[in-house]
C-alpha cells in the first residue's frame, strides 16, 4: 500500500503527461510535451527564464506583501468594531468580485506602464481575501477568551495582540494562502500591462511572436511549478503550534 | 445562406487586449464589412439572389484572431501584414489576397507638449501596439529618417485601447497606432498628431485579407467574390465623401466595431485621406519593402518569399461590384 501511495501523484502526472502528449499530436497550437522541455530547456539557456521569474517574483512580493499590510490591520478593525464592520463591508463586498483584468485600464491611468501597475493589479486581487478573513478570524475568536483577558486587565493594542491576534490568526492564515493563490494566479492578466519581463509578459508576448505556443505552454508550466512550491511553502504556516489548535490533526 | 452550406468568418481584431490592433479596424473593417453587407441575402425571391460573401465576426484582440486562423476555424481575416507573412512562412496555409486599407496610422503626442518633430522625441518613451505590428515599423522610419539608432527612443507595447490614457497620464510621450486610437485622443483634446503615414508613408500597408488555402483550392468563386467586395467596397469608399459618412454609420454599430459614429467619422474625414481604401491590390515591390523593414526590425530571421505568402490571382480577376448601401 505504501509504495502505491507514494507512486500515486508520479502515476497521475505520468498519466496525465501521456494523454497531453496524444492530444497534441499533429495540433498546429498545442505542442507536446516534448517541445515544450525543449522551450524551458531554451528559456534557460538564454538567462531569460530566470529573469521573468524573478520579475514574477519581485511584483507578487511587494503586491502581496502591500495586501498583508493593509488587509489584516483592516481586517482586524472590521471584525473588532462592529460600526466599522458595517461601515466598510458593503464596500469591501462590492470591489472584491471585480476582475483585477478590468482595473487595468484605471492602472495605467493612475500608475502608468511600468512595475506599479502590476503590483496594483495583484495586490488588488488578494487585498480581499486577506479582508474578508481575518475579519471573519476576529469574529470567531471566542468571547470567554477576550473576557477572561479583560478580566485580567488586558485591553487595547496589548489585548490585540495576546488575545484577538492569535485567536484569528487560523483564519488569517488560510487568508494568506488564498491571497498568495490568487496573487500568483494574477500575475498573467496582471503583467499583460505593459512591461518586458515577467512569466505572464512571456505568455502574452509568445501569443504575440508568430506561433511560439512551445513558450506559452512553458510559461504556464512555469507559473503551476512555482504556484505548488508557494502553496506548500504556505502550507507549512498553517503546521505552526500557535495555529495548529485551530485545525485540529496534522496535516 | 451561404454558398455550399458553410458561412466564412471574416473577422478582425478590435484590440481590446492589445495586441496590435492597429485599428484601422474600422474603416478597414468597413471593407469587409460592406463586402458582408453587399451580400447580405435580401427579403424574399425577388432580385438576383446575391450569395452572402461572408459573416463578419469581430475578435478582441490579434492573438485570438490568428489562433483562430491558425486552428481553421476562421476561414478569413484581416490580418496584420507581417502575422500574416509569419503564419505562411511557419507553414500554416494561409495566402494574402487583397489588402485591407492603405495608411490609416498616426504617432500621437500631448497637445501642449514640447515635440514638434521626431527628434524631439530622443529619449523619450513611445508606445507601439507590439513589436510585431507595422506601427512598429512605421515608428522605426521615422526614426532612421531623423538619424536616430535604436535604443534612441524607448519603445513600450500597450494595447492600442490603453494608449491615450498611457498619453494622458504621462506614461509615454507619444503613441504610435492604427486608427481610431490616435484620433480617440485628439477628439478628446489632449493630444495631437505629429506624424500621420499620410504624409510620410501614404502607401503604407498595415491589416491584409488573408485566406485559408483549403478554401482557395475548394471555392475559389467564393474567395474571388470576397475579394471583388472587398476591393469594390474600398474603391467605393474613396469615391465619395458621402460614401464614407455612410460606412461610419454603419461601422460604428454594436456588431460592428462598437465605436463612436463621431470618433469613426472623425477618422474617415480628417483628412479624407487619413486612412485610404481606393487601391487594395498587391503590389509586389510594396510587399518587399515591408519585408525588409520587417527583418531590419527583427521581426522575422530572414526574408520569406512574395510567394510563400501571396495570392495575386484573385486580385488579378478582380471585377468591380455594386456596393448597395446608401
Amino acid at each position: 500500500m505504501t509504495p502505491l501511495r507514494r507512486a500515486g501523484p508520479f502515476l497521475v502526472v505520468a498519466l496525465f503527461i501521456g494523454i497531453w502528449w496524444f492530444a497534441a499530436k499533429g495540433s498546429p497550437i498545442f505542442p507536446n510535451p516534448g517541445q515544450v522541455a525543449a522551450a524551458l530547456v531554451e528559456l534557460v539557456r538564454e538567462g531569460t527564464l530566470i529573469r521573468h521569474v524573478a520579475s514574477s517574483l519581485y511584483r507578487v512580493t511587494l503586491g502581496y506583501g502591500l495586501a498583508l499590510l493593509l488587509g489584516i490591520p483592516v481586517g482586524s478593525l472590521m471584525g473588532w468594531y462592529p460600526g466599522i464592520y458595517r461601515a466598510l463591508n458593503p464596500i469591501v463586498q462590492l470591489l472584491r468580485p471585480i476582475s483585477p483584468i478590468a482595473w487595468i485600464p484605471l492602472a495605467i491611468l493612475w500608475f502608468g506602464v511600468g512595475d506599479s501597475s502590476p503590483i496594483f493589479l495583484i495586490f488588488l486581487s488578494s487585498f480581499f481575501p486577506l479582508v474578508v478573513s481575518t475579519t471573519a478570524g476576529v469574529h470567531l475568536v471566542e468571547q470567554q477568551y477576550v473576557r477572561a483577558a479583560k478580566n485580567f486587565g488586558v485591553t487595547g493594542l496589548e489585548l490585540y495582540r495576546r488575545v484577538i491576534f492569535p485567536g484569528a490568526l487560523p483564519s488569517i492564515i488560510t487568508g494568506m494562502r488564498v491571497g498568495l493563490g490568487i496573487a500568483w494566479l494574477v500575475v498573467v492578466a496582471a503583467e499583460m500591462v505593459a512591461i518586458n519581463s515577467g512569466l505572464g509578459y512571456l505568455i502574452i508576448d509568445s501569443r504575440n511572436a508568430g506561433t511560439r505556443y512551445d513558450l506559452v505552454v512553458a510559461g504556464m508550466v512555469i507559473i503551476g511549478v512555482i504556484g505548488f512550491i508557494l502553496d506548500i511553502i504556505m502550507r507549512r504556516l498553517e503546521t505552526l503550534d500557535e495555529v495548529r489548535w485551530r485545525y485540529g490533526t496534522t496535516r | 445562406m451561404s454558398i455550399e452550406g458553410k458561412p466564412i468568418d471574416v473577422s478582425k481584431g478590435m484590440d481590446e487586449s492589445g495586441l496590435g490592433m492597429p485599428g484601422m479596424e474600422m474603416p478597414r473593417m468597413a471593407g469587409a464589412n460592406m463586402a458582408g453587407m453587399a451580400g447580405m441575402p435580401l427579403d424574399g425571391d425577388t432580385a438576383p439572389p446575391l450569395p452572402q460573401v461572408a459573416e463578419f465576426v469581430r475578435y478582441g484582440g490579434w492573438p485570438e484572431l490568428k489562433e483562430a486562423m491558425i486552428s481553421g476555424r476562421l476561414k478569413a481575416a484581416m490580418l496584420l501584414a507581417p502575422m500574416a507573412m509569419d503564419l505562411a512562412s511557419k507553414g500554416i496555409p494561409v495566402k494574402v489576397v487583397a489588402l485591407g486599407h492603405r495608411s490609416g496610422a498616426v504617432i500621437m503626442v500631448g497637445k501642449d507638449s514640447p515635440y514638434h518633430s521626431f527628434a524631439d522625441l530622443k529619449g523619450k518613451r513611445v508606445a507601439i501596439p507590439s513589436r510585431f505590428a507595422v506601427d512598429h515599423i512605421f515608428v522605426r522610419k521615422m526614426m532612421a529618417a531623423s538619424g536616430m539608432h535604436d535604443g534612441d527612443v524607448t519603445l513600450i507595447e500597450i494595447p492600442p485601447p490603453d494608449m491615450p490614457a498611457a498619453l494622458l497620464a504621462g506614461a509615454v510621450d507619444a503613441y504610435a497606432t492604427g486608427e481610431p486610437f490616435g484620433a480617440k485622443s485628439e477628439m478628446a483634446g489632449y493630444a495631437r498628431v505629429l506624424y500621420m503615414t499620410r504624409n510620410e508613408w501614404p502607401n503604407y500597408i498595415c491589416c491584409v485579407l488573408t485566406v485559408r488555402e483549403e478554401l482557395i483550392q475548394s471555392d475559389r468563386k467564393l474567395v474571388q467574390l470576397l475579394v471583388d467586395h472587398v476591393m469594390s467596397a474600398g474603391q467605393w469608399l474613396d469615391n465619395s465623401p458621402a460614401h464614407r459618412i455612410a460606412a461610419a454609420r454603419v461601422a460604428s454599430e454594436k456588431t460592428y466595431f462598437n465605436q463612436a459614429f463621431d470618433l469613426i467619422r472623425w477618422v474617415m474625414e480628417r483628412p479624407a485621406d487619413r486612412v485610404t481604401y481606393g487601391d487594395l491590390r498587391l503590389i509586389h515591390s510594396e510587399f518587399d519593402s515591408l519585408m525588409h523593414l520587417a527583418v531590419d526590425a527583427k521581426m522575422f530571421p530572414d526574408t520569406i518569399p512574395y510567394s510563400v505568402y501571396i495570392d495575386e490571382s484573385f486580385m488579378r480577376n478582380f471585377r468591380l461590384v455594386d456596393i448597395p448601401i446608401k
